[in-house]
């Protein structure tokens, strides 16, 4: 179960020089991972808060506190290589818990533990290989040590999430567990579909309302500019809400 | 009568719940989703408070949002095209926003709750903060003054807060300063000015403010202008929040005080450059508490009133505050503990139970109104994760270990009790360590924190021997206190003990803790003082920098991991870094 760099798809090692092509690309990317492992912390901390078996309990617990290492380590390690870069990047502040736990249910979130965590180790296996390489070694090997360091955790977080699927499927629930694995790969194509709309989504909207704002506004903004009240200090006024029609009005 | 309060879709969303005119429960979203200042609609804070009260939903009467949002969106439309057409991204933006979201904010409440439209109600911003300040104190009649960036129109307020012979109580608003006059915008402008992110940096302004002289007032009086009564009055030409998203001042700002600070840049002290910031800060922060003073004047002069309550961004302005309570005129001065938009929701929930008719609570509110985790829970919790640690039995066994371990210069985390509500941890979420040992600060610093160096720690004190180390001048700030809300000076004796929690302008912002609502605190202050004779310590929260203050045992054991805290304590239960 275990990946090695050669079983890493083509396209991730092909890709590898171009997406950390300078310290700032490299920051950035090193802080996207810090907010992934964040993020992913968060929901594993929140299923060991969640989980009743103490067996699976001890053990999201434990990958919690790794993800959690990772993020910290991450953003170090980008802050080291281009303070600059990360100076506006806070990956706990756009870090997001998903709730997986709660929301996919226990066989569902143990299968896209397994498959998430198959696929950060590959990647963190080609880029330990990447910054390894002579070439990229002289100011990188620190990168190649760190990625190389995840991977070992990211390899125990796979076994110990197949052990798991494993284990039900010997106890009859084969079909269960291959169903979740297809519903989890499902939903990953779906988000990742959202995922690649939603830009595309932000600037076509941005578009079309920035057209409105110039052809069909004008008017309105001279009106609006026209009536503008100064602000003048205080105002006496008398407002109360002391009635359930004043609650209701939304203005 | 139930009533559900949410404040949300700004920052620091939250949910309270007030169950007969008594506050149950009260919880910022982010404390559960730990995601810092998260805006997004509190619905596991809902679910928190639900909860704890042991109810669901469908047994809530009301929910009620903390402000009316067709008359903000009234500002922000009648703003974008008032900066036509340089207001075009926050146009864009804005738009986006409202006409995806927020417009339909009543049925979206409705879906997402899980309830129907015609049990939500909408208060009034600043009337929200109104009441969370006035409902809870135990004051009869009052001035309420509030003051932050902007509400729906109002970015100030003079409220009047009564009590009738039958009980209820009768708060209105008597008068107002509208957007663009606002202090909170103008503190926040700078604060984005001096590199720090804004509804964050706030903090780190006033903490700045200490090491600078306000020698920029004059020029800031050219970018606000501030009358005898607190009449504020903005030159826009110096801002762009009018009509960005992104930029809260404008270049002309930058050709009045010199170059805005690259966030990047840290701010050093020693060289010319870091004092010019700390100056800029000091000029603000000055400006800040005039206006606070000659608006609480104005609220005394228009109201009659001998009492004051404040809320709003701008009131957990702690040095701001302490001001206010010495020259204002005020008998008491009283400031909610969650005195940002995410105190709005309780306040809104305490206005319609008032309105609808429900008796006003009139015992004291405890600061940690968020969720508990009983001793076995957590011991149950540690043994199946197999962490190591000791199980004490009493409060004194566990106090007086905890006493001696912070005498002896360690530094550990305190989670007792439910989370505090308000960004102050005071004993419930905390970070301790001895303030006499002049060092702590920094070794704090190097371990947990990783602040900048120019930002104070606060002390802890035991109420009844506070007076020994602070200058509390009677009982002036002891509506402000309690939270953490008021900056004091420090005594001689305070500046020649305390050197970790001494500022450099001999201040500190004292909380004082008496057994009501920290028992166990308490009997820790008292421990430690049989100690080492002085009944203080240094308390910070219970966080990582840019994370927001844990809200469970697990996220307390996920700080203390990746920290370097020698110890951590939840309930009963001593996790030793060694051991762990």
């Amino acid at each position: 179960m275990i990946t090695t760099t050669s079983d890493a798809p083509l396209l991730l090692r092909l890709a590898a020089p171009l997406a950390w092509r300078s310290d700032r690309a490299i920051a950035q990317k090193l802080m996207g991972f810090a907010a992934t492992e964040q993020g992913s912390a968060l929901d594993m901390l929140r299923a060991a808060e969640r989980e009743a078996d103490p067996r699976l309990r001890r053990l999201f617990f434990k990958h919690g506190r790794d993800e959690a290492r990772h993020a910290m380590r991450f953003r170090e390690a980008a802050r080291r290589v281009d303070p600059r870069a990360v100076a506006r990047a806070s990956e706990a502040a756009r870090a997001e818990r998903q709730d997986l736990h709660e929301r996919l249910g226990l066989m569902r979130f143990v299968a896209f533990v397994w498959l998430s965590e198959r696929r950060a180790a590959k990647q963190f296996e080609v880029l330990a290989a990447h910054f390894a390489r002579p070439a990229a070694a002289g100011s990188r090997a620190e990168l190649a040590r760190l990625f190389a360091d995840i991977v070992k955790d990211e390899r125990f977080h796979v076994s110990y999430s197949r052990a798991i699927l494993d284990a039900w499927c010997a106890d009859g629930r084969e079909r269960e567990v291959r169903r979740a694995l297809r519903a989890v790969r499902v939903h990953g194509a779906w988000s990742a579909w959202r995922r690649a709309g939603r830009p595309f989504g932000t600037v076509l909207s941005g578009l079309v309302l920035g057209v409105v704002f110039v052809a069909a506004m004008p008017l309105f903004a001279l009106v609006a500019r026209l009536t503008r009240r100064p602000a003048a200090g205080w105002e006496p006024v008398r407002t109360e809400l002391a009635s359930l029609d004043d609650l209701r009005r939304q203005f | 009568m139930r009533i559900l309060g949410i404040s949300a879709l700004f920052h620091d969303s939250a949910a309270a719940l007030v169950d007969g005119g008594r506050v149950v429960a009260a919880v910022q979203e982010e404390r559960l989703s730990r995601k810092k200042n998260d805006a997004r609609l509190p619905l596991e804070a809902a679910r928190e408070c639900l909860a704890q009260g042991g109810l669901e939903l469908a047994d809530v009467d009301w929910v009620v949002f903390y402000e009316k949002p067709i008359a903000k969106f009234d500002r922000i439309l009648q703003t974008s095209l008032g900066a036509w057409p340089r207001g075009i991204l926050r146009f864009t933006r804005a738009m986006r926003t409202w006409l995806g979201d927020r417009l339909w904010l009543e049925g979206r409440l409705a879906r997402e709750l899980g309830t129907s439209a015609d049990r939500i109600l909408f208060s009034d911003h600043h009337l929200s903060h109104a009441a969370s300040a006035f409902f809870p104190s135990p004051l009869e009649r009052a001035a309420v003054l509030t003051v932050d960036g902007v509400g729906e129109w109002t970015t100030s307020a003079i409220h009047h807060a009564t009590t009738g012979d039958d009980g209820r109580a009768r708060l209105a608003t008597v008068a107002r300063q509208r957007f663009p006059g606002s202090m909170g915008l103008l503190y926040s402008a700078i604060t984005a000015y001096l590199g720090f992110e804004v509804n964050v940096g706030e903090y780190m302004v006033m903490g700045l403010a200490a090491y600078g002289e306000p020698r920029f007032l004059p020029e800031l009086s050219r970018v606000a202008r501030l009358g005898p009564a607190g009449e504020l009055a903005l030159d826009m030409r110096y801002f762009a929040f009018h009509r960005s998203d992104a930029q809260s001042f404008s270049p002309r700002l930058e050709a009045l005080l010199g170059p805005a600070r690259d966030p990047a840049t840290p701010i050093d002290l020693d060289t010319a450059e870091g004092r010019r910031l700390a100056d800029v800060a000091a000029s603000v922060q000055r400006l800040c508490e005039d206006y606070l003073v000659a608006a609480a004047r104005e609220a005394r002069r228009v109201t009659g009133e001998a009492d004051l309550c404040l809320a709003g961004g701008v009131a957990l302005n702690c040095v701001a505050n302490a001001r206010v309570a010495r020259e204002a005129g005020f008998d008491r001065v009283v400031v909610h503990p969650a005195a940002g938009d995410a105190g709005g929701a309780l306040g809104a929930a305490l206005l319609v139970a008032n309105a609808l008719g429900e008796p006003r609570d009139r015992a004291t509110l405890s600061p940690q109104l968020g969720r508990a985790w009983a001793d076995e829970e957590v011991r149950g919790f540690l043994r199946d994760v197999r962490v190591r640690h000791t199980a004490f039995d009493d409060d004194d066994a566990l106090v007086t270990e905890v006493a001696r371990r912070l005498a002896r210069g360690e530094v550990g985390g305190w989670f007792q009790g439910g989370s505090e509500w308000g960004p102050r941890a005071l004993g419930g979420r905390s970070i301790l360590a001895d303030a006499r040992d002049p060092g702590m600060a920094d070794r704090v610093n190097a371990r947990v924190k990783y602040r900048e160096p120019f930002r104070p720690f606060a002390p802890a004190a035991l109420a009844d021997d506070a007076h020994r180390f602070f200058a509390l001048d009677g009982g002036r700030y002891e509506g402000l206190t309690p939270h953490m809300l008021a900056v004091v000076p420090l005594t001689d004796a305070g500046r020649a003990e305390l050197p970790a929690v001494c500022h450099a302008d001999g201040t500190a912002r004292v909380q004082t803790v008496d057994s009501r609502h920290h028992p166990r605190f308490r009997a820790l202050l008292e421990a430690f003082r049989a100690e080492t004779g002085v009944g203080v310590l240094l308390n910070t929260s219970l966080n990582l920098k840019g994370e927001p203050i844990c809200g469970s045992p697990v996220d307390a054991l996920a700080t203390f991991d990746r920290s370097d805290l020698d110890f951590l304590v939840v309930e009963r239960c001593l996790v030793d870094k060694r051991a762990a």
